[in-house]
């Protein structure tokens, strides 16, 4: 679907993307365009501040602890050998050592550690052991931030994946799957469903293209409004003739078309004014090409022919999206990486969380020669073997990464980068995944926030200080202050 | 120690020090508790094995100290204690009458003051109060009792009577529940529940016509209590809004290209309706002329692609010797010729046939120069017989000119051209479009065929395009809601259309639009069952929906229900529908409990429909709810056989087999490509197919279910069959083949399930034990604790051990040991399929040893033997299969108080020798499945 709002015309954008691609499985897009699309606050000559966007990038069943934590802390550390894939861009990072989550654990609950792991990880409350009935957790710290910023962009919030959740079975000792595969909760009993398509997270931020011109978009967007007051009506009135637990479905469908609502009328509400900006933005992208193209990406600088609304631009990078979901995993990660980048730095939305694997995960890792899979080996028992493979899974997805990281450190925006302006969260709702620990986690955060965090750190904490102490600083810097999510006690004062 | 099968022959069950579940059991909040005693005995053979102890080891209660309440809080769906008890006790007998006496002849000796195994004394129960109070204890016993686990092996068994006395006993005491009495039964409530993704795709493709599975782009459906269509589970992210959205303007699109209209459908443009240009001049009566240049315009819209037949009616007054000659042109080209000879007063239709796409038409006939004089006589005399002017009768259907572009008949070409005189002049009254012709000009639409298409209903002869939208939206509506619109609903559809005709679009785009509307509509997304309906009073008015007597004889709750619960301001044929069948079922099936109803008509059309074939009623089941029979209980039983029958019944064996059997698991599992090259994804999809296949044959040839076990037939093509080492196969089309002489027989050898219980490095006998014991048994064990004592010592002392071996020391530390008994031994069985189900007699360097003896002394030499023990396990199979059935069919988890439907059913099913169908019809009939709990809206 495209909507037709958003800093640049989105579909000139996409004709020029689509101008190499040709007909077929992949869409190319041309970066340099991106520049028009940027923030209207990081452009332009008032000296205007850049929006803090904020990724939680989780991992599953732990890690080897061991191996990941830097021996030493304060400034002067130096990264573990798990880790040493970020070594160039450790000056960005502040990895962060001993913050717990405590509604992991049991609690009386018995076994389910995995799923209670990734349920906890951004809410910090504790989930219902339920396989049905009466799911509840907590609303996670992206969902809170999308509460309060998240009408500022056209997506309020964005959650990826790479692994569809369990078809079969149960998922873990008696909790639904819907703990193991989410980690981003709207409120306590809606988990906030994953893209794990490239190609639809694309066209999720961007449109499929289709679409004519101003007016067929224009009028499909009336054509929308006019759909969703109707079903709304419905809703409205079938609501009322319901008893309450049906009532919390309907709510969920509500909640949905007024999000969609909304997002039309902003769209409406900016189209005009945006318009003009895009007309003196393409201007202004032209004239800078070289350089915005350069700083843009490093890869591929293949031409594709030039595009219809930025005439000129010679160096086009391609992101080439297939249909379905790619064979190879690490093709996967990036591609969705790539899509994180793209979705920030054209300020489609500032919240984003993105699954490596869903909780408990068996994956094989065959690219790092690990063709167990990673539940079974992360239940190692000390097994020398075992442990070995664990920590190449666990070297592979830091190296994955640090990919993001390097990819967001160079977008340039305003004075800075986009990693600048931002804080990314890579972390796993387990440290030790033998046992099943939910206090020392795995934590490091990327990115300044706009100069409010100080990197190029490793910090530790005390034992059991609240991961999510972590997340009230971090929804401080989005502008998102809250005063308690989950088990808060406070926040971690010495980030900046 | 090490506990041997063998063990169990000595009277009392050899002791366990440390119950598996215990180490990791917390003390127990109720639904933790309620969990283990419903769902995790670890000992259906194992009888050493009981589930958690209500209390610590060691802290054994004194006998008459009530427990906190909270521990025999009821489930949420059973009713409060307080209130059924009242129900439910009044007759209750005693403790002391018949219960204990049994308890105290069978179970004290090992589990009394003298001797408690396993911690367990049940001596000190002196009333059922204190009984009551340790739910959890009870809860375990009548696991073990019912299931015959408890006595143990070489003990005195208890007669089938004194089984069922103590189960029904405990199941009074401990859920209000008696299944003789039906007052205390409760049917449940399933919560609202929305389509997934499977149903979705099923029901647009039965609504519309649409083959391109819309929903594959939607995010997953969660699943609970192992399946992707319970209610509680299926949220709705904003995410899904939106693909809900896109797929409606999709499947809308669609939809309208593929439409059917009346066929052949006639519209016509006269009068105001034709625009001149030129020359052409409007006239009175709205007759248009043209004798020079210029064009008489006329424009149509093509409701779908395909061809159609262009008719104008034309005359031209006699004028001289020359005869006027049009042109035609579609969408600005020119496309035929006409030759005009009717006379004026005369007018006859000129007509030619041609192939459209679909949308937007515009026709226009311009002035050509005239043909020189014809011959006089036709000319001058268009006779009946003439050809020239076309086929008078637009009713008839058949193409009369399959030469598309050959113009009306044009005269043989005269040999002397008269003198040009005035060019005479033509009068147009109107045009008609025909069409579509084709039957079958589905193709145009890339996305699919369609069986079924959308009936468009055009605004024309005088319909308002609201009138006709209303009447293009109304059957769709009814089918896409699954029961009767309600007044008012289709005219908001219908609004919508003309809203967007108002704004400007054609009535084709303004359709779309409603199209697309009903399909982001709540009652199509979601199944509703609405206990406001039918609480509603029956109204006298509605004599044509309520069946002839159908008086509400027995009073029923619905027609006592306080004025207040009526349906706001609306006392529709719907709610009278419901009403009205409610009371004629009610004494059909057990008089309830004020608390619950039964389903309307279309509510069990949809459940009927939805557990059968994963999609929406069809015609005959929306017909008979609309007639108020569908719940005679002859009727559904026949429907429930018809659906059965119908291929769409595949969609048990594909969406409730693959996920009771796991096999959607089998897209997660990766086997080292190094140790098994020849895996891929062809064959992990063919592994599949080849259980779902059996499957569905034993359901579409209503075979016994225990064949699922043993059944010495099975489903390959060329690739599993060379998998397998069958030779005789060819292709990729599976066949059915004989496994007799064969190291095969039923699901348990099946390669997907072999494969998906396995690791990917190796087999995973632990795997393959506990899969048989959850999906077969229905005895999941409980999850192993975090912290498993190591085996690296072992390992590294015994590089060499087998991998028997190693779990065999694994298997000395008590704590594992009791679970690890069974599921070891059950999954060893099967050790001679490696981890992608191929047959093998060595792992590596190791000869199999298949052999085992189960905790019930039960000893097997390979993978036959005990498949055949397991088949033997009918009644924890049966039962098994029918709280996994029953959990899909309602799209909700058991409870406690399903267990009487449960237990209804099973004994069906043994009644009827274990027949497919037999299952399927006894969930129809049970009172979960037609009924439910009420939930009162609250304002």
């Amino acid at each position: 679907m495209t909507w037709n709002h958003g800093r640049l015309d989105r579909r000139s954008f996409l004709r020029s993307a689509r101008f190499g691609a040709g007909v077929g499985a992949s869409i190319a897009v041309g970066l340099p365009l991106l520049e028009a699309m940027a923030p209207r606050l990081a452009r332009g000559a008032a000296p205007a501040k850049a929006p803090v966007r904020a990724a939680f990038v989780f991992f599953p069943n732990g890690a080897i602890m061991d191996r990941w934590t830097p021996p030493s802390a304060g400034s002067g550390f130096t990264l573990s050998e798990t880790l040493s894939p970020l070594e160039a861009v450790k000056s960005e990072l502040v990895v962060i050592s001993g913050l717990a989550q405590d509604n992991g654990r049991a609690k009386g609950d018995g076994p389910g550690d995995h799923a209670r792991s990734a349920a906890s990880f951004l809410t910090g409350a504790h989930p219902v052991k339920t396989a049905g009935a009466d799911i509840r957790v907590g609303m996670s710290v992206d969902q809170a931030a999308a509460d309060r910023i998240g009408g500022r962009t056209r997506l309020p919030s964005l959650e990826l994946g790479i692994e569809r959740g369990r078809q079969a079975g149960g998922c873990d000792s008696g909790y639904s799957c819907a703990y193991s595969n989410s980690i981003s909760w709207k409120n306590a009993t809606t988990p906030m469903a994953k893209e794990i398509q490239p190609r639809l997270v694309f066209e999720r931020l961007f449109g499929t293209g289709s679409a004519g011109g101003s007016r067929e978009l224009r009028e499909r967007d009336f054509f929308r409004q006019s759909i969703l007051d109707l079903v709304a009506e419905d809703a409205r009135a079938l609501r009322r003739s319901l008893g309450p637990t049906d009532r919390r479905k309907i709510d969920e469908y509500f909640t949905g078309i007024r999000e969609l609502e909304q997002r039309i009328q902003r769209a409406e509400q900016t189209t005009r004014q945006e318009r003009q900006e895009i007309v003196a933005a393409n201007s202004a992208a032209a004239n800078s090409a070289a350089a915005n193209s350069a700083a843009a990406n490093s890869a591929a600088a293949n031409s594709a022919g030039g595009s219809s609304s930025a005439a000129g631009l010679s160096a086009v990078p391609k992101l080439d999206l297939p249909d379905g979901i790619p064979n190879d995993q690490a093709t996967h990660i990036r591609l969705m990486f790539d899509l994180m980048v793209l979705a920030f730095r054209t300020d489609t939305t500032r919240v984003c969380t993105f699954m490596l694997a869903n909780e408990g995960s068996n994956r094989t890792y065959p690219m790092v020669g690990v063709t167990e899979g990673h539940h079974q080996l992360s239940h190692h028992q000390s097994n020398r073997d075992k442990i070995e493979k664990i920590q190449k899974i666990d070297k592979f997805l830091a190296s994955q990464f640090a990919y993001f990281v390097e990819q967001m450190r160079a977008v340039s925006e305003g004075e800075g980068t986009l990693l600048d302006h931002s804080m990314v969260l890579y972390g796993s709702g387990l440290s030790d995944g033998n046992r099943h620990r939910h206090d020392d986690l795995p934590i490091v955060l990327a990115g300044r926030a706009g100069g409010s965090i100080q990197t190029g750190r490793h910090i530790r904490y005390g034992k059991e200080t609240p991961l999510n102490n972590l997340f009230l600083s971090m929804l401080d810097r989005l502008d998102a202050a809250t005063e308690q999510l989950g088990d808060s006690s406070g926040r971690l004062t010495d980030l900046g | 120690m090490m506990p041997t099968a063998r063990g169990f022959a000595v009277p009392c069950v050899q002791s366990v020090a440390v119950p598996c579940a215990r180490p990791f059991m917390a003390p127990p909040a109720s639904r933790f508790v309620r969990r283990i005693a419903w769902l995790t005995v670890c000992g259906t053979f194992l009888a050493a094995t009981w589930p958690a102890a209500a209390q610590p080891p060691g802290t054994a209660q004194p006998p008459g100290t009530a427990q906190p309440p909270a521990v025999a809080q009821p489930p949420a769906n059973s009713p409060s204690p307080a209130v059924a008890s009242k129900r439910a006790t009044a007759r209750l007998p005693a403790l002391t009458d018949h219960v204990q006496p049994l308890l105290a002849r069978h179970c004290f000796a090992c589990h009394g003051d003298q001797k408690s195994e396993s911690e367990i004394n049940l001596a000190r129960y002196r009333d059922n109060a204190a009984l009551a109070a340790d739910r959890a204890t009870w809860e375990a016993v009548l696991a073990v009792i019912e299931s015959g686990a408890m006595p143990p092996p070489g003990r005195p068994r208890l007669s089938e009577d004194e089984r069922r006395g103590i189960v029904r006993h405990l199941e009074r005491v401990l859920f209000q529940l008696d299944c003789d009495d039906a007052t205390t039964l409760d049917p449940g409530r399933v919560t609202i529940r929305r389509l997934n993704r499977v149903e979705y795709n099923n029901t647009v493709r039965d609504l519309l016509g649409i083959e391109f599975r819309p929903a594959e782009d939607f995010p997953t459906d969660d699943v609970g209590h192992g399946f992707d269509n319970i209610g509680d589970v299926l949220t709705i992210s904003p995410l899904l809004i939106e693909k809900y959205l896109a797929a409606a303007e999709r499947i809308a699109a669609a939809a309208l290209a593929n439409a059917e209209s009346p066929k052949p459908f006639k519209q016509v443009r006269r009068g105001n309706d034709l625009k001149t240009s030129g020359s052409a001049r409007p006239s009175l009566f709205g007759i248009h002329t043209l004798a020079g240049p210029g064009a008489i315009t006329a424009e149509f819209d093509a409701g779908r692609a395909g061809h159609y037949r262009l008719k104008v009616r034309a005359a031209s007054p006699k004028k001289g010797g020359s005869v006027p000659r049009l042109e035609l042109h579609a969408n600005g080209a020119k496309v035929a010729e006409f030759t005009i000879t009717a006379l004026a007063g005369q007018p006859q239709f000129y007509e030619h046939r041609l192939k459209l796409e679909a949308g937007p038409q515009r026709f226009a006939v311009h002035y050509a120069d005239p043909a020189p004089p014809a011959a006089a006589p036709q000319a001058a005399n268009p006779a009946p017989s003439n050809p020239a002017p076309l086929n008078p009768a637009p009713s008839n259907p058949a193409p009369s000119n399959p030469a598309p572009s050959n113009p009306a008949p044009s005269n043989p070409a005269p040999a002397n051209p008269a003198p040009a005189d005035e060019a005479p002049p033509v009068s147009v009254g109107a045009f008609e479009l025909e069409g579509p012709l084709d039957a079958d000009v589905a193709a145009s639409s890339g996305d699919g065929v369609s069986r079924i298409r959308l009936r468009l209903v055009l605004p024309e002869g005088g319909r308002s395009i609201r009138d006709a939208a209303h009447d293009t939206l109304a059957p769709l509506v009814r089918r896409a809601f699954r029961r009767v619109p309600r007044p008012g609903e289709v005219e908001a559809f219908a609004d919508l259309a003309q809203r967007i005709v108002d704004r400007g679009a054609t009535y084709s785009k303004a359709i779309e639009v409603a199209v697309a509307a009903v399909l982001v509509s709540p009652h199509f997304l979601f199944r509703v069952e609405r206990d406001d309906l039918s609480a509603s009073p029956m109204p006298a008015t509605t004599a044509g929906q309520s069946p002839a007597g159908k008086t509400p004889a027995n009073s029923t709750p619905a027609s006592t229900a306080p004025p207040s619960t009526k349906a706001p301001g609306t006392a529709t044929a719907e709610a009278a529908a419901e009403a009205a069948a409610e009371a004629a079922v009610a004494g059909g099936v057990n008089s309830v409990s004020a608390a619950s109803r039964p389903l309307g008509d279309f509510e069990l059309a949809s459940r009927l429909s939805y557990f059968l074939w994963s999609s929406m009623p069809d015609e005959q089941l929306l017909r008979l709810a609309e007639e108020g029979r569908l719940r005679r209980e002859e009727v559904l039983l026949a429907e429930t056989r018809r659906l059965l029958a119908d291929p769409r019944s595949r969609a048990l064996a594909e969406n409730f087999a693959a996920q009771w059997l796991n096999l959607r698991g089998l897209d997660e599992v990766a086997p080292d490509p190094q140790r098994f090259p020849r895996f891929n994804a062809a064959l992990r999809s063919d592994m599949r197919r080849e259980t779902e296949l059996l499957f569905d044959t034993i359901v579409r040839e209503n075979r016994s279910l225990l064949e699922l076990l043993d059944a010495d037939f099975t489903f390959v093509n060329q690739r599993l069959a060379a998998h397998y080492g069958l030779s005789e196969v060819k292709g990729n089309d599976f066949r059915r083949v004989s496994l007799q002489g064969t190291v095969r027989a039923g699901v348990l050898t099946h390669a997907s399930v072999l494969t998906l219980t396995s690791n990917p490095t190796r087999t995973s006998p632990v795997k393959r034990g506990k899969w048989i014991m959850e999906n077969i048994l229905g005895t999941p064990p409980p999850e192993p604790p975090a912290n498993v004592p190591e085996l690296s010592a072992t390992q590294a002392a015994q590089p060499d051990a087998t991998l028997r071996q190693a779990l065999e020391i694994h298997r000395r530390d008590p704590n594992c040991a009791v679970c690890h008994q069974q599921m070891d031994t059950l999954g060893f069985g099967f050790e001679n399929f490696d981890a992608v189900g191929r047959w093998r007699e060595r792992d590596g360097e190791h000869p199999i040893d298949a052999a085992g003896e189960l905790p019930d002394g039960a000893k097997f030499s390979g993978p036959a033997e005990l498949v055949a023990i397991l088949k033997e396990k009918k009644a924890e199979y049966t039962k098994t299969l029918s709280e996994r059935l029953l959990t899909y069919a309602l799209g909700r988890g058991l409870t406690p108080t399903d267990r009487c439907a449960v237990d209804e059913i099973r004994r069906r099913v043994a009644s009827d020798g274990y027949r497919a169908a037999s299952l399927v019809e006894a969930i129809v009939r049970s009172e979960p499945f037609r009924m439910r709990k009420r939930e009162e809206p609250q304002p």
